[in-house]
């Protein structure tokens, strides 16, 4: 038997010739430019006004996350047994603002709910 | 290197006048090695080069992002072996190859035309081949390569222990095949 | 900087605590359920850096599209029970024959989605990532629900 410390460790693959000089001059030739560090020490205007707008952004981002500005009432779902109607209700009173948020909240109901007919079944 | 001619190389680097020369310089001295390193796990010298190629720019684009911690070798080891093993799983992917298909690789040396060792050799790639990545590139970077353990183990971010045990274990799976394909 | 995050953290504390008490008034947070749900992956698969670089977008992009279908779906219901009486005969066929290529739309994809899968993962961490996904999906409609 072959015991691996008696094999040739010698190195059986090999390059084309030169590669390697070749190799060193292309790839300097590669390098994209260094210009990012150059406008390292300059804080362009909005940069400076940006952590107030920011905490103002926060602020109105809050609101409305909470509904703040939203008059709507969404139903709160009831349970799966009961959800296919409600789901249908909530269906109709966003008909004309269907909003991907709700939308793909449904298609996440949808997946849950099959999940569980499957594994109902599946016992 | 040593740690003085180190230290200066990677303060140049990080110095925008001097950056052009020291990378030159890192290049000389270290495209061979992350070569042999690419080329053990992609096989292919084409895909080597470009594996190459894209290691050092990725390189230079992270140059500020280097701190020192570890050495420029344990760096560039990194990104080479991490850039390379990115490349065969897009490969995989384009080709649509499952995963645990060992002819993937085992055409890729087939096919290697700059390959010139003897039938031995040849079987002792092909055992190497049939090992899981990971297993495969501590075994190449300590048969080799000789390389110590504890470097290995920072390159690979895997405990001295876990390696050694992985060595073992590719060794053992290695004259097994040997052994049975005579 | 330290300044800015209390006061907007105080702020988020005042108005979160408002919320809860108007019960499910506010939108349903996709990026939020996107983000979790890939912890959640990560973690019950158990996916390397590696595995996470290349599977991540596939399963994002199989959520996604299969939305995209359910929400047509949807949406031709809606028209169709805007119709109400109106409904024709050809409406309803229309909408039924829908729903029912939806349903191998979504095969479809999943047997695409799978092989792609297939040259990234072990066939034994596809299996845990079908189990996550499933499980995710049925631990959020129920949070939500309660």
């Amino acid at each position: 038997m072959s015991g691996l410390d008696e094999m040739n460790k010698k190195n059986p693959f090999n390059v084309p010739e030169n590669y390697f000089e070749k190799f060193n001059a292309e790839i300097m030739s590669r390098l994209p430019d260094e210009n990012n560090t150059e406008k390292r020490n300059v804080t362009p205007l909005w940069k400076k006004i940006l952590p107030i707008s920011a905490v103002a952004a926060a602020f109105v981002g809050v609101l409305v996350t909470v509904g703040f500005f939203n008059n709507k009432t969404i139903q709160k779902d009831k349970g799966f047994a009961e959800s296919e109607s409600s789901a249908n209700e909530t269906m109709m009173a966003t008909t004309s603002s269907a909003s991907e948020a709700d939308d793909f909240y449904l298609f996440l109901q949808d997946e849950a709910r099959n999940t569980s007919y499957y594994e109902t079944f599946a016992e | 290197m040593s740690g003085f001619d180190e230290k200066i190389l990677i303060a140049n680097l990080q110095n925008k006048a001097t950056r052009r020369s020291a990378f030159e310089k890192l290049v000389q001295e270290y495209s061979e090695k992350l070569y042999w390193q690419i080329r053990k796990i992609v096989m292919n010298h084409d895909d080597a080069n470009d594996v190459l190629q894209n290691t050092f720019i990725k390189v230079w684009t992270n140059l500020e992002n280097f701190r020192g911690e570890s050495k420029l070798q344990t760096w560039f080891y990194k990104i080479a072996i991490n850039e390379a093993i990115s490349f065969l799983n897009k490969q995989r992917q384009h080709q649509n190859i499952p995963i645990d298909d060992d002819s993937f690789m085992q055409n890729k040396l087939e096919s290697d035309v700059y390959f010139d060792g003897d039938e031995a050799q040849k079987k002792l790639q092909q055992a190497v081949l049939t090992l899981p990545e990971k297993q495969r590139i501590v075994f190449n970077m300590k048969y080799f390569d000789e390389m110590k353990y504890e470097e290995m183990s920072e390159i690979l971010d895997t405990s001295v222990g876990a390696l050694k045990a992985s060595y073992h274990h590719a060794v053992k799976k290695i004259e097994d095949f040997l052994s049975t394909s005579n | 900087m330290k300044r800015i995050a209390i006061i907007i953290l105080t702020l988020t504390v005042f108005f979160g605590v408002n919320a809860q008490q108007q019960q499910r008034r506010g939108k349903f947070d996709v990026e939020k359920f996107k983000k979790e749900r890939i912890d959640f992956l990560v973690k019950e698969i158990g996916l390397t850096d590696q595995e996470s670089k290349a599977f991540i977008p596939l399963c994002d992009e199989l959520l996604t599209k299969k939305f995209e279908i359910n929400r047509e779906a949807r949406r031709k219901n809606r028209e169709l029970r805007q119709k109400g009486a109106n409904a024709t005969n050809v409406d309803y066929e229309m909408y039924n024959e829908l729903q029912v290529d939806c349903k191998i739309k979504e095969a479809e994809l999943d047997k695409e989605y799978y092989k792609k899968m297939k040259t990234i993962l072990s066939a034994e961490k596809i299996h845990k990532y079908q189990m996550a996904e499933k499980q995710f999906v049925k631990k959020i409609v129920n949070q939500s629900n309660k």
